[in-house]
């Protein structure tokens, strides 16, 4: 199960770079909003997986491997402290905030659609 | 295509090996220990690893770009920790779920400007990076 896991790490990491680049491109990189999007498309899909109550092999070959590759936390830390090291305080409380309450938002959201389409 | 190739690698062994402290730490009491390890033992890594340029000089690039976003990018996840909170608050456990949120998010403040402030002081050139 853990190869099964990495495996769809792969996917996810993949999905992510590509993802960031193609962001990057049209919004450059003064703001965070690549993996602000990133963050938030996954937790809108894990929490439907997990609503639907996928079974163990899909919950941990979409859900651990390929969503929870996809998104990330370290990049998230690094940009909050990033911002803060810019002194850009504003911003950095933007992004702390629209991260978090965004994504337990959208988890939350996820989890009642996968919920009604199980 | 070597950073691919690098992602590939690396998030092969960041997400069988998030999978696998998940496996060796069960929750303990409902609350995700795992998860809180992993999230911010990778935040101090991958804020280190952006600022250690005297050491990442030193091999291909692709290398350091597999490691950021393939490895450490893939090891750490910010669904499983939105969807553990948003469970813990369907659970009604308001204390776990506010403590879990607050010790992953400062926590991982406090880990990433730890890693950066070591790079810097240790491992970066002696002109200030960036």
């Amino acid at each position: 199960m853990a190869a099964v896991a990495g495996l769809g790490a792969t996917v996810g990491a993949l999905g992510r770079y590509g993802m960031t680049r193609l962001v990057q491109s049209y919004h450059g990189n003064r703001w965070p909003l690549a993996t602000l999007l990133i963050n938030w498309l996954g937790c809108l899909l894990f929490g439907f997986l997990t609503g639907w109550q996928a079974t163990n092999l899909t919950a941990v070959l979409l859900g651990t491997g390929v969503l929870g590759g996809f998104t990330t936390y370290s990049t998230f830390s690094h940009e909050v402290i990033m911002l803060a090291d810019q002194r850009r305080y504003g911003a950095m409380t933007l992004y702390l905030l629209l991260s978090i309450v965004g994504g337990l938002i959208l988890a939350a959201g996820g989890g009642w659609l996968g919920w009604l389409f199980r | 295509m070597a950073n691919v190739f690098a992602i590939i690698v690396f998030a092969f062994l960041g997400g069988s090996g998030r999978y696998l402290v998940g496996q060796a730490l069960p929750e303990a009491a409902g609350f995700p220990w795992a998860t809180i390890l992993i999230n911010l033992i990778g935040s101090g890594l991958l804020a280190w690893l952006s600022h250690a340029k005297r050491l990442t000089a030193q091999w291909p690039e692709a290398v350091t770009v597999g490691l950021g976003v393939g490895g450490v990018g893939a090891f750490t996840t910010f669904s499983t920790f939105s969807v553990d909170a948003v469970r813990l608050v369907s659970e009604q456990r308001w204390l776990a779920a506010i403590s879990y949120v607050l010790i992953t998010v400062i926590g991982g403040m406090i880990c990433s400007a730890l890693g950066v402030w070591i790079a810097r002081r240790w491992w970066t050139f002696n002109l200030e990076e960036e």
